[in-house]
């Protein structure tokens, strides 16, 4: 059944909590496939598949609310071939594997083209090679596949043991205050494996029955007490013997007969908030606001100095000095509720590598570091796509064959690496692999063939980059299946640019490539230099910043078309901002400049004076006659005044093209289907 | 004002019923995640009725029926359970134990209201 016209609509208010509750499940059911298949390869117990039924469950009834009949359609045929597994005794032969990860990866595509309001992928193959995987379980099997853990599966069979029984009395009261019986059962994880967990009627009222297997020494909170909550010491159980017979419920066994099945999920659910971005952006705001409070505040102590109010001065000084500390420290608490560990991408990435190894025949070891590394939700989102064409391409043209790799003297295996650093308001991500490096000879000839004016002497890694980003560049002649590349590095550089980050690319010959991703932690509040540009104030990202120098204005010449001034060993390309925003031009003998851009490739942005530093709050220039090519937006500071924020990155790109289209039209180039102007 | 406890493990699946029932008018609502929560909120706040799905987390849908139906306090409350499945054998496990009505989804979003009316009328 799908959704008519007015169904559609109803279901429309839903439709983004359906894509997010998606995206939970999905990663859910990569975690638990990749699990599966890593116990298939060094022989550990398999996962048990209840979280995955559950997922798969929730997907395929969601889909068929909001109408999304493809990812119904494999869901549930996904569903059905698990449970088969699951009775089968949930070890899954490789082939049967394999059909999984594909039922995934199709069930993603279909919720992505729902997404995009494409037609859905035909999955009509896919779903019959799952519904040929295992016999079908009846809804039967289905309610007594049990998830319960013996003690000893939950435990390792390692060390002794203590069973505690928790009896949890839910009241109207502890449910005001948050201590329900899902967060009681939250706390009682965090003490060891929840092995049982029953609903008993007594006195008028409901008892939970909890049986919890910890390691021995590990206590209870005294102070659980208060909320509800008794406990006993049930048994101790040393090293368990070979049998292990699953610890059986005590005999005052309540009256819901079967197993209520509960186990340890990995990842706990009490950590995870799911917080509705909006919501988060309201407080955001708010800070936001607050920030220029205290902008306000400190204007009118600067105001009040000049009165002899010493006593009251002091006291409006140490109100600011706490404000200031408080906001910071408010600010950083919001943030990091945005924040999600940069792992969650990682893990998505080691699904969409695994496809990419398999059909590429070569060895590839993956490396993960950093996975703690903490990055904005939103950021992180919209890097998924960039990373996944790096993390494709690495293996399918990077990283050479086995037999290849041998004849170069290195080992068989390949090794991929995702490094994810924090350093300050930044991000890096580096994706390296110890391949063949790039063939730029190769990546040359291509481009002249496609009329890219080049210059004649060897290119840099950074000259390198920007060719393989050129729109539709490729270097091979049919864009191969799994990485499709050519039409990735620049999908990659924009998105990238997209979030102000940036780019950059290091290649040796014989010895591998690495891509290197810089972002902002986020995006909301930054610090940065205000200045004084022909009478206004802008504001410029402090990260954005390499140096600061004063020069003498008759030092600054002209060549070659472009403003330039002597820097270190070579020269400083300018740009002149009041000139570009067409503000009035105060005529000085001394300016300063701000040094932005890559070492190898730094840049002047010609001010007139610095005014300080300053905390802003960004407000993106979201109306389009407003926006301006090299303002990231708008802030206010407090004086009521909107000062602009310069998009440091892309003035950059405005200087690169312009030198590109003057490189061009000098070098009177072969006619190009891809000038540097039609990019975007 | 009834009181209707919506039972399901997915958030998106409980907002969606809510909403269709909205149209209900003086109602409210109480939800639950899993059936361990169900069987609290039944325990410390009234209910008028129940939406219950059936595959969920911890304790089973069918067994949060049973432990309902097997205790005087809950033994005529309305419960409606609203799954996935369609088939014979799951709609005869669940009246056996004891359910109102055996509502599949997908729900048409217009039909849910006057069925789940019915009952709290009765009730």
């Amino acid at each position: 059944m799908s959704p008519t016209g007015g169904e559609a609509s109803f279901f429309d208010q839903f439709i983004e909590d359906y894509y997010s509750e998606c995206d939970e499940h999905l990663a859910t059911a990569r975690r638990v496939l990749l699990a599966l298949e890593g116990s298939a390869a060094d022989g550990s117990p398999a996962p048990p598949m209840h979280e995955l039924l559950r997922s798969l469950h929730t997907l395929k009834g969601l889909s068929g609310m909001v109408g999304d009949a493809c990812a119904e359609q494999v869901s549930h045929a996904l569903e059905d071939a698990v449970r088969g597994i699951e009775l089968a005794g949930g070890r899954p032969a490789p082939a049967a594997l394999d059909a999984l990860f594909a039922g995934v990866d199709g069930l993603q595509r279909c919720v992505a083209a729902h997404r995009l309001g494409e037609a859905g992928p035909d999955v009509d193959a896919l779903v019959a090679t799952i519904a040929g995987l295992a016999p079908r379980a009846t809804p039967a099997d289905a309610r007594s596949a049990s998830d319960t853990r013996t003690v000893a599966e939950a435990l390792g069979r390692e060390e002794s043991t203590v069973v505690y029984r928790f009896e949890f009395v839910p009241s109207a009261e502890l449910s005001g205050r948050g201590v329900g019986v899902d967060a009681v059962r939250a706390r009682l994880r965090a003490v060891g494996t929840l092995l049982d967990a029953k609903p008993r009627v007594f006195a008028g009222g409901v008892v939970f029955d909890f049986l919890v297997a910890a390691r021995a020494g590990v206590q209870p909170d005294a102070a659980w007490a208060a909320d509800g909550l008794r406990w006993s010491l049930e048994g101790e159980l040393a090293r368990p013997a070979a049998d292990d017979a699953p610890v059986a419920p005590s005999a005052d066994a309540p009256a819901a007969p079967a197993s209520p099945p509960t186990a340890a999920t990995g990842v706990s659910g009490a950590s995870v908030v799911r917080v509705d971005l909006g919501r988060l952006d309201d407080v955001m705001r708010l800070v936001g606001d607050l920030v220029v409070s205290r902008s306000r505040l400190e204007d009118a102590l600067r105001g009040a100095a000049s009165a002899d109010q010493s006593a009251l001065l002091d006291v409006l000084a140490d109100t600011n000095a706490a404000m200031e500390r408080q906001l910071r420290q408010l600010r950083e608490g919001v943030m990091r509720i945005r924040l999600v560990p940069v792992g969650e991408v990682f893990e998505r990435l080691r699904f969409a590598a695994r496809d990419a190894i398999r059909e590429s025949g070569k060895q590839v070891r993956l490396v993960f570091h950093g996975q703690s590394t903490e990055i904005d939700k939103v950021v992180v989102d919209r890097m998924l796509e960039p990373l996944l064409h790096l993390v494709r391409n690495a293996v399918s043209h990077g990283i050479e064959g086995p037999t290849e790799r041998v004849a170069r003297g290195k080992a068989p295996e390949g090794t991929l690496s995702l490094r994810a650093t924090a350093s300050g308001d930044r991000i890096r991500i580096v994706v390296e692999d110890d391949g063949a490096g790039i063939d730029v000879d190769r990546v040359v000839q291509r481009a002249r063939e496609h009329g890219l004016a080049l210059p004649e002497e060897a290119l840099t890694d950074e000259q390198l980059l920007a060719v393989l980003c050129e729109p539709g560049f490729s270097t091979r002649d049919e864009a191969d299946r799994t990485s499709g590349r050519g039409v990735g590095m620049d999908v990659v550089r924009s998105a990238v640019r997209a979030l102000s980050g940036e780019l950059a690319m290091e290649t040796v010959d014989g010895r591998g490539t690495a891509f290197t991703i810089e972002l902002p932690l986020t995006l909301m509040i930054l610090d940065a230099l205000l200045v004084d540009v022909g009478g206004q104030q802008m504001a410029v990202p402090q990260p954005a910043l390499r140096e600061i120098v004063q020069v003498e204005t008759a030092s600054i010449v002209t060549f070659e078309n472009n403003a330039v001034v002597r820097y270190r060993d070579g020269v400083l390309p300018i740009v002149h901002l009041a000139r570009l925003f067409g503000f009035a031009e105060a005529p000085a003998s001394r300016c300063y400049l701000l040094v932005v851009g890559t070492e190898a490739a730094p840049m002047g942005l010609r001010v007139d004076r610095l005014i300080g530093l300053r905390e802003i709050v960004v407000h993106p220039v979201a109306d389009r006659l407003v926006a301006m090519p090299g303002v990231a937006g708008a802030t206010d500071l407090g004086s009521g005044r909107v000062s602009l924020i310069l998009d440091t990155a892309a003035l950059l790109r405005m200087a690169e093209e312009q030198r590109d289209e003057r490189a061009a039209a000098r070098l009177a180039a072969p006619p190009s289907r891809h000038s540097s102007g039609a990019r975007t | 004002m009834r009181t209707i406890l919506v039972v399901d493990d997915s958030p998106t699946m409980r907002r969606m019923i809510m909403a269709a029932l909205r149209e209900l008018g003086d109602v409210a609502f109480d939800q639950a995640g899993s059936g361990l929560e169900a069987i609290e909120r039944l325990a410390v706040s009234p209910v008028d009725l129940v939406v219950l799905d059936l595959n969920m987390p911890d304790v089973h849908g069918l067994e949060v029926l049973r432990f309902v139906r097997s205790h005087e306090r809950f033994r005529s409350l309305p419960v409606v359970v609203l799954t996935t499945r369609s088939d014979d054998q799951s709609r005869r496990a669940a009246l056996d134990e004891g359910a109102t009505r055996y509502l599949t989804k997908p729900f048409q979003p217009a039909a849910l209201a006057p069925e789940i009316r019915s009952l709290l009328d009765v009730a």
